[in-house]
């Protein structure tokens, strides 16, 4: 029982509250730095670190922390590790994939996802099944990341991963630009509304058959 | 030509009606192929739908009367002279392409994947509309992906009466952020004499050349108003021969298809202000007439500006709506770096269509 529970702590973030598809967290950074899958990863990895750490510090030291000034308390833990994040970001990682990512790393401390989790899970649960939401709901962050920033990457600039697709493909420069991402943001998530309100339909239409 | 028809008739109509009953009776064969016989058998023998409720008014416009007149008025308007200008391998090459990929394969696959009943015939307008406005020299590629997206513009916000501004203008917009390399350039001299065997098939050797809007911005030079007319100038495959576009866009007017007060408001603003401009600034503005004849001021006014779900209900709406047109165009002409507003000045008109057309609404009955 429990560890069904533990694993559904962790797909929940995947699937039934996707932070980019279903709760619409984070839209600012998420759109501005996919221009490519690298910028996508390095930014998901980045916000999932920091979730999964400041889940776990928060629900260990919740019992200490007085209700009246839990958010400061959350922004101090979630900028120390933002702080070490960016700094190993600068020693380890190429240059101009910082570049790119810029004032985004930084500003991981006011995340809405991390802020909201601090907030309704990890504030009130146990530090394994904190650990558990933050890596779940990291990892379908940084999947749909992935997914908007390949097609924007793809169809924008004719690359996947720095590599060209094909040689006769003539980008078309609006995807890698502001619109392209909201282009892109609203048809994947008029694709998944549509999804979610097919199978709700034919749940219906059983349901209706039975009775 | 009735006397000949009114025989087989019967057959006709037996055998659709027999086709008919068959698709419907399959529930496989109707999901595939019952949306495309709708719009065929719509064609042919209009609709059986009639209103229930009154008033009821004999009349034979309906949809596809209306968009049937349209195809007629552009097809004399574009399709023909540009043929003889650019060569029908050009122009049947791009219309083919349109058709498959607008209408037969993206909008077909939405009525599949959506569930839809019945595909609708205004992509049929907006499919002949986007080679008109794309440069003689676009490949064929573009002309697709052009029709591609004004479908799927329509479709996402609803179908065919939902449509907030004009797909087909939507289209080339994207077309202009996405690749503004291929519609600057791409634009090629008419062929003008006697037309042999090559010139009809291909048009003249390509040689791109500035249209006369690009031509003014660049040094000044004004385009003889005859050739404007006749099409024996540069501009975008159906925009160059005015006579033409004039001529069916009158047509359009008299069968009252095409509401008179937008084109006589949008053309009449363009005069009065690039007159008044051209007082005070002299030579620094292109002179009124040319204004008038040059790029697609012709083709938009008569056929795009006047599209009946993107203009405003209220008929004395359309003389601001028309005014403002004119007004954006003339501005965006005159005062900035291109050479040409009109695409501009539509799909703007057409988004404040809405808001000047409830303000006259509440003017008039002093809500």
């Amino acid at each position: 029982m429990a560890e069904q529970n533990n694993l559904k702590e962790f797909t929940k973030g995947i699937f039934q509250y996707n932070p980019m598809f279903v709760l619409v967290l984070g839209i600012c950074p998420s759109l501005a730095v996919t221009t490519s899958v690298k910028n996508g990863l390095a930014m998901g990895g980045a916000a999932t670190f920091v979730l999964v750490c400041s889940n776990f510090i928060i629900s260990i030291v919740r019992a200490y922390i007085p209700r009246e000034i839990r958010i400061p308390c959350f922004i101090v833990v979630i900028a120390a590790f933002v702080t070490m994040v960016e700094l190993l970001m600068k020693a380890y990682l190429p240059p101009e994939l910082n570049a790119s990512l810029g004032i985004f790393i930084p500003l991981i401390v006011v995340n809405c996802i991390i802020m909201y989790r601090a907030e309704s899970f990890a504030y009130k649960n146990k530090p394994f099944a904190s650990v558990l939401d933050g890596a779940g709901l990291g990892l379908g962050w940084t999947l749909s990341l992935c997914l908007i920033s390949s097609i924007r990457e793809i169809v924008g600039s004719g690359t996947l991963f720095g590599v060209k697709v094909s040689e006769s493909y003539q980008p078309a420069s609006v995807m890698i630009m502001a619109p392209g991402a909201f282009i892109v943001l609203g048809l994947l998530l008029g694709f998944f509304n549509w999804q979610k309100l097919r199978k709700s339909e034919k749940t219906m239409k059983s349901l209706m058959k039975n009775d | 030509m009735k006397k000949l028809i009114k025989p087989i008739e019967p057959i006709i109509g037996k055998s659709l009606d027999r086709v008919e009953s068959f698709i419907h009776t399959h529930s496989k064969v109707n999901f595939l192929f019952g949306a495309i016989f709708g719009a065929f058998d719509g064609l042919l023998r209009s609709t059986k739908e009639t209103t229930h409720s009154q008033p009821f008014i004999r009349n034979n416009y309906d949809v596809k009367r209306f968009m049937g007149a349209v195809l007629v008025a552009l097809v004399i308007g574009w399709v023909l002279p540009a043929m003889y200008f650019f060569g029908w391998q050009c122009v049947v090459s791009k219309l083919l392409v349109s058709f498959i990929i607008g209408v037969f394969v993206v909008d077909v696959l939405w009525a599949i994947i959506a569930r839809e009943d019945h595909i609708s015939e205004g992509g049929f307008v907006s499919c002949l509309l986007i080679p008109a406005i794309l440069p003689p020299q676009a490949p064929l590629w573009l002309v697709g992906l052009g029709a591609a997206l004004a479908i799927i513009f329509r479709n996402v916000l609803g179908g065919v009466g939902n449509n907030l501004v004009n797909p087909a203008l939507f289209s080339r917009l994207f077309l202009t952020i996405c690749f503004p390399s291929l519609l600057v350039t791409g634009y090629q001299m008419p062929f003008v004499g006697m037309p042999d065997l090559h010139s009809f098939r291909y048009g003249l050797d390509a040689v791109t050349h500035a249209t006369p809007l690009t031509a003014f911005k660049t040094n000044g030079e004004v385009t003889s108003y005859l050739s404007l007319i006749l099409g024996t100038s540069g501009g975008s495959l159906g925009e160059t021969c005015r006579l033409a576009l004039i001529l069916s866009g009158l047509w359009l007017i008299k069968i009252r298809v095409v509401n008179w007060r937008i084109p006589v408001s949008y053309l009449g603003s363009v005069l009065v202000l690039s007159v008044f401009f051209s007082l005070i600034l002299g030579k620094a503005v292109a002179p009124p007439l040319f204004q008038i004849l040059s790029g697609g001021l012709i083709l938009g006014a008569f056929f795009m500006a006047t599209d009946p779900i993107t203009t405003t209900y209220n008929q004395a709406a359309k003389w601001i709506y028309g005014a403002g047109c004119g007004f954006i165009t003339v501005l965006i002409r005159d005062f900035t770096t291109l050479p040409e507003g009109v695409m501009y000045s539509i799909l703007l008109m057409n988004l404040l269509a809405i808001p000047i057309q409830s303000l006259m609404v509440k003017t008039k009955y002093r809500i």
